[in-house]
């Protein structure tokens, strides 16, 4: 059996929407599908059925026709058919051993394969189509139209629901696998406007329920959008060929003959092969030019090192030095308590102090400033207590 | 009816061939009457003799791509100091810097040697001829600029045409910080506009040759 990547896919399609359909009969027939061969076996039983005529089957018979299945896996899926009501007694008593089988469930399987497929869609245009063809039906009456209505109010908003919900909360791998629920969207829209606008033609006094159909229409656009935004911002680098597994790309590339894959560059249009610049290149090379130019103009100097970082230093020294010699106006030393009265206010003072500070402090400039113990007191100076003390000169 | 699919596959393989033919030369020196051609840009010779067919990407769908697929531009040797001298090329040549970069004036060798001197940020090198004609002669090959050898001037080539709005803005930044090309001194400035076509026609052979 030669199981590609794509027949699994196709295989998991399938299996996603009997699940949904069947999740809550089989819930309480105790046997869930967890297997796409299950959906044969079903399929495989039910074609013994059709095959068996007017007479029904036993379970030993219906195992001998599904002979390419494994025995108890068809018993197994007899029990759960028969258990939901698709197969059933030929005639209701014990021990009665035919069966047979419902053909609602057959139905409903070629219907679900046929949805596994195209996604639903095909039989959403259809739908759509009928009640367009039912509303403008003459004999229509105006609560077959509101009916209408709300019958297709509630498919978009059971689809823009389970795309928005998909969209806000899972990942990117899932929202793809669930693309087809965005798929073919504008031609639904179309067609289901054209009903809406059929029915408000005819009955205007159906406007509400007209408004709450236009409401999940929008609602089902706006879920398309923001699907296909988060699809499309995912796909980014590989632009949209990201929504196709790059299987079915290799898959196109090796089996097309060579008109196909002709007919794929046709109408586009190629640059011969040829360097580009863009301008970002060309500021980039501009800028690495002249890195490297300047960098071969100015080799290491030493004296030019020792004179550069100076300058912040060497001011900074100069207008210590500049203050201190203010101070001291010419004497070798100075009363602390002679410059605090000169400033006038504590203010001025305080910043002239941490100036003699900052140069008795300073390891390039020779200035000292001594405190000793005393303590002057005026309370008619500018600053009525200052410390004894004396700023002088030094000579090292 | 009839008439007008057969002038739609009509018009499709005119557009077809000249697709073909631009994907094998690059663009392409034509006839002014040439009717035009769907995703080609004209980009028409100042004296008006012949029109340059240039293939035009949407955007978003031109060498960028390749960056996105990681897939190796094509190759260029010296990308670097190529690049380097188109940028030149575009400081010495587009000299009305407020209208668009075609098809822009005629520079000469000696401008591009003093911008290149200034870039660097030192006197001329006996190197940097070399460096510089190669430059011009890969440039003229792949029609980013026009490079007249024997005279030794050098045009803004018709690829130049594909700048947007926004490439000339960046490029406009660009010229602004490269040094400010001397005057241009032509070597016949009588004779410039019967010179000109001469080699700009023997470079649209050259290039179909190639």
């Amino acid at each position: 059996m030669d199981a590609t990547l794509l027949d699994a896919e196709a295989e998991a399609a399938v299996l996603r929407v009997y699940r949904q359909v069947f999740a809550v009969l089989a819930r309480e027939a105790g046997a869930m599908i967890v297997d796409p061969e299950l959906l044969d076996a079903d399929q495989a039983i039910l074609d013994a059925f059709a095959e068996a005529g007017s007479d029904g089957l036993t379970v030993e018979q219906a195992t001998l026709a599904c002979r390419s299945y494994p025995h108890d896996v068809i018993v197994r899926r007899f029990e759960v058919l028969r258990q939901y009501g698709a197969i059933t007694k030929l005639v209701d008593r014990p021990n009665e051993l035919r069966h047979r089988a419902a053909f609602a469930p057959y139905v409903m399987l070629m219907f679900l394969r046929r949805m596994s497929v195209q996604g639903g869609q095909g039989e959403l245009h259809q739908l759509l189509t009928l009640e367009a063809h039912s509303v403008s039906d003459p004999k229509a009456t105006e609560d077959q139209g509101l009916a209408s209505l709300q019958r297709l109010t509630k498919v978009f908003r059971l689809l823009g629901n389970e795309l928005a919900i998909l969209v806000s909360t899972s990942t990117t791998a899932q929202l793809r696998e669930n693309a087809q629920l965005a798929w073919g969207n504008e031609r639904l829209i179309e067609q289901a406007e054209k009903v809406h606008r059929i029915v408000l033609d005819r009955w205007p006094t159906l406007h509400r329920a007209c408004t709450s159909l236009r409401m999940s229409l929008a609602a089902y656009a706006d879920a398309v959008q923001l699907a296909a935004g988060r699809l499309v911002e995912r796909a980014g680098t590989t632009r949209a060929l990201g929504l196709l597994p790059s299987e079915t790309w290799v898959t196109f590339t090796r089996g097309s003959e060579p008109d196909v894959l002709a007919a794929v560059l046709d109408g586009l249009l190629f640059d011969a092969a040829s360097p580009d610049f863009s301008p970002q290149t060309m500021v980039e090379a501009v800028e690495t030019g002249r890195r490297s130019g300047t960098a071969r103009m100015a080799p290491p100097r030493p004296t030019s090192d020792v004179e550069a970082p100076e300058s912040a230093a060497a001011t900074d020294r100069e207008e210590l030095r500049a203050e201190a010699e203010r101070v001291l106006a010419g004497r070798p030393s100075v009363e602390i308590v002679e410059v605090v009265d000169d400033a006038g206010d504590w203010v001025t003072a305080r910043r002239v102090l941490a100036e003699l500070t900052a140069a008795h402090l300073h390891d390039e400039l020779d200035y000292e400033l001594v405190w000793s113990d005393g303590m002057r007191i005026d309370p008619s100076a500018g600053t009525p207590w200052a410390t004894e003390g004396v700023f002088r000169k030094v000579s090292r | 009816m009839s008439t007008q699919p057969s002038e739609a596959v009509e018009r499709r393989l005119y557009n077809a061939l000249w697709w073909a033919k631009v994907q094998s030369a690059g663009p392409l020196a034509v006839e002014s009457d040439t009717p035009a051609v769907a995703g080609l840009t004209r980009a028409a010779e100042p004296d008006g003799s012949t029109v340059w067919l240039v293939p035009t990407m949407p955007s978003g769908a031109g060498h960028a791509v390749l960056d996105e697929l990681g897939t190796p531009p094509v190759a260029v040797e010296q990308p670097n100091e190529t690049a380097r001298v188109l940028s030149i090329v575009v400081a010495c040549c587009w000299t009305d810097r407020s209208g668009t970069a075609w098809p822009g004036a005629i520079g000469t060798l000696t401008q591009v040697r003093a911008v290149y001197a200034g870039m660097r940020g030192r006197a001329e090198q006996s190197s940097d001829l070399t460096l510089i004609i190669g430059s011009l002669r890969r440039l003229h090959a792949t029609h980013w600029i026009r490079w007249n050898e024997k005279a030794g001037e050098v045009r803004l080539g018709p690829r130049v045409i594909n700048w947007t709005a926004a490439d000339q803005a960046t490029l406009r930044d660009l010229c602004r910080h490269l040094p400010d090309p001397p005057a241009a001194v032509l070597t016949t400035a009588a004779d410039e506009s019967e010179a000109e076509p001469l080699p700009a026609s023997d470079d649209g052979q050259e290039a179909g040759d190639e």
